[in-house]
C-alpha cells in the first residue's frame, strides 16, 4: 500500500472510532473537535463515515431482507428483489389485506404502551410552521392549519387531528413511536415520513426507512421510502404510488412539489391551506399536477392551479370547488 | 442550560461543520429543539445538546447532498397512466435498479467483513441493540463493542467506494 493510502487508512479508522462513541456519555467532545480541527480531510472522513451509517440504519429493513437471498440460488429476479416491483394495492378497511404479489405485510403487535407524560396539544394557524424536539432528538414538524397532540413519554405517541405533519424519528427499539390518525396508527422504526389528514383521507408519504400503516390490532401496509399510501373514498382503498424522497413534506420550505399528482390528491393539500374544503369535479379529478407550487398565505394557490390546468374554481357556502373549464 | 453552554456549542459545530455561521443555525436548531422538547432531567445535559447537534448536524449534511445531487440534473421518469386515483406510478426502472443495487451492495459489504465485527456491526445496526446489550449477549467490555463497530465501519467505507 502506498503512503498516501495507508494514511487514508488512518484517518477512517479514526473517524469511526469517534463516530461510534458520541453516545457514550464519557465522549471526548474537545478532543473530538481538535481532531476535526487538525486537517480538513478529517471531517470529510468523518462526513462520510457518519452520513453511510445513518444510511445503513435508514436501509436496515431491506438489508436484512437480501440475506436470505444471498444464502439461496436464486437471488436475481426473484426474493426480495420483487417487493421492489411497482405494483398496485387494494385495501379495504373491513376486510382484511388483499395483495398483489410482492406486498410485505407486518403484524402490529397489541401492546399498548405506558405512558407517563401529559398530551400537549400543538396547533398552527394559517402562516405558521412549528418544530418540535422530542426529548430523544427525533423531531416533528408540523405545517400550516394542522393540529397534533403528543406525549412525549417514554414511547412517544401522537394523535394527528387534522392537517399535515413531517416526522423525522431517530432510531431507538426502545421507544417506538406510535401516531393514531383516526381508525389507523402509523408505526415507524427510525424513519423520516409525512403524515396528512383530512376528515376523509389518510396519507403517509416515505422519505426515509419504512412505517406501516395499519388499523389497530390489524395487519397492515408496509410503506417503504420513496412511497406514499393514501387511503380514502367510501371503500376506504389504500393505494400506493411512488412519491420522490426529495419530495416528501416540500412543505417545509414554502413550496409544494408535484410530479404526476392526480388533481384529486393536490385537493387535499389546498385544503390545508386555503383553510377551507376544496372539493374537485370526478371529472377532473384524474387531471395531473407537476410542478412547483408557492404555499405564501395559501390564499393564492388556487389561482396557481387555475394557471396549470384547464380548471376553475368555484365558490359556494366558503367551500371551494374546482370544475373544467373544456 | 443552553445559554451557559452556547459559547463551547459554538465552537464545537464550528469544528465540526468548518463553517461558524453553520454553526450558529446548529446551535440555534439545537435551542428550539430543547425549548420544545421540555421533558425530564438530564444526566449529561452538555453531552445531550452535543448529540442532539450532532443529529441536526447530519441531517443538514444530508438534505444538502440531496440538493446537490437534484440541482446536478438528477431526474427521475415516471410512467404515469392516466385513470382514476387508483392509478399507479411505478418508479423508474433505472431508480429503482439502482436502490436496488445500493442495498444489495451494502448486505454484500456487512457479509464479507470480519466475523467478530460482522456480527457486532450486525446486532447493532441492523438488529438494534444498544452497545450494553451487545456487550452482555457476547460477553465482552462495551468498548470492545465499540471497537468492532469502529473496524466495520471502516471496512464498509472501503469496500462500498
Amino acid at each position: 500500500m502506498t503512503q498516501p493510502g495507508r494514511r487514508q487508512e488512518e484517518i477512517r479508522e479514526k473517524a469511526a472510532e469517534w463516530h461510534v462513541r458520541i453516545d457514550s456519555d464519557a465522549m471526548d467532545w474537545d478532543g473530538f473537535a481538535a481532531w476535526l480541527d487538525a486537517d480538513p480531510a478529517h471531517r470529510a472522513a468523518y462526513d462520510a463515515v457518519a452520513l453511510l451509517d445513518a444510511e445503513i440504519v435508514a436501509d436496515r429493513e431491506a438489508i436484512r431482507a437480501t440475506r436470505p437471498a444471498n444464502d439461496a440460488t436464486d437471488a436475481i429476479g426473484h426474493g426480495a428483489a420483487a417487493t421492489f416491483r411497482p405494483r398496485r394495492v387494494r385495501w379495504w378497511a373491513g376486510g382484511g389485506l388483499a395483495a398483489a404479489a410482492g406486498l410485505a405485510v407486518l403484524a402490529t403487535p397489541h401492546v399498548r404502551f405506558p405512558s407517563t407524560a401529559a398530551a400537549v396539544v400543538y396547533r398552527t394557524g394559517p402562516v405558521e410552521t412549528r418544530a418540535i424536539g422530542l426529548r430523544d432528538g427525533s423531531r416533528i414538524v408540523i405545517d400550516r392549519n394542522s393540529e397534533l397532540a403528543l406525549r412525549d413519554g417514554d414511547s412517544p405517541e401522537v394523535e394527528m387531528r387534522g392537517g399535515s405533519a413531517y416526522f423525522d424519528i431517530r432510531h431507538d427499539p426502545a421507544r417506538a413511536m406510535v401516531i393514531r390518525a383516526g381508525d389507523y396508527e402509523v408505526r415507524d422504526i427510525g424513519t423520516r415520513f409525512d403524515v396528512i389528514r383530512t376528515p376523509d383521507h389518510l396519507a403517509v408519504a416515505v422519505a426515509e426507512g419504512r412505517v406501516t400503516v395499519a388499523e389497530p390490532g390489524q395487519e397492515g401496509l408496509l410503506v417503504g421510502g420513496g412511497q406514499r399510501v393514501d387511503i380514502a373514498g367510501p371503500g376506504k382503498e389504500a393505494t400506493i404510488r411512488r412519491q420522490d424522497a426529495d419530495d416528501v413534506a416540500s412543505w417545509r420550505d414554502g413550496r409544494l412539489v408535484y410530479d404526476n399528482a392526480p388533481l384529486a390528491l393536490v385537493a387535499v393539500d389546498l385544503s390545508r391551506y386555503a383553510g377551507r374544503a376544496v372539493s374537485v369535479d370526478p371529472a377532473v379529478a384524474g387531471l395531473r399536477v407537476s410542478g412547483v407550487l408557492t404555499i405564501g398565505d395559501g390564499s393564492r394557490l388556487v389561482g396557481q392551479i387555475e394557471a396549470l390546468l384547464p380548471v376553475k374554481a368555484t365558490v359556494e357556502d366558503h367551500r371551494i370547488r374546482l370544475v373544467g373549464t373544456l | 442550560m443552553l445559554a451557559e453552554h452556547r459559547p463551547q456549542l459554538i465552537r464545537f459545530f464550528t469544528s465540526r461543520t468548518g463553517d461558524a455561521a453553520e454553526a450558529e443555525d446548529v446551535v440555534q436548531e439545537i435551542w428550539l429543539h430543547v425549548a420544545r422538547a421540555g421533558g425530564g432531567p438530564i444526566a449529561h445535559p452538555l453531552a445531550y445538546l452535543h448529540r442532539v447537534g450532532m443529529n441536526i448536524t447530519l441531517d443538514r449534511l444530508r438534505e444538502r447532498r440531496r440538493r446537490e445531487r437534484r440541482e446536478q440534473g438528477w431526474t427521475d421518469a415516471t410512467t404515469a397512466t392516466a385513470g382514476n386515483q387508483a392509478v399507479d406510478e411505478a418508479p423508474s426502472p433505472l431508480a429503482v435498479a439502482e436502490g436496488r443495487e445500493r442495498i444489495r451492495a451494502l448486505g454484500a459489504a456487512i457479509d464479507k467483513l470480519p466475523p467478530g465485527a460482522a456480527r457486532v456491526f450486525r446486532r447493532h445496526k441492523l438488529d438494534g441493540l444498544s452497545h450494553a446489550e451487545i456487550a452482555a449477549e457476547l460477553g465482552i467490555s462495551r468498548s470492545a463493542v465499540e471497537k468492532h463497530i469502529a473496524v466495520a465501519l471502516r471496512h464498509l467505507r472501503e469496500a462500498l467506494e
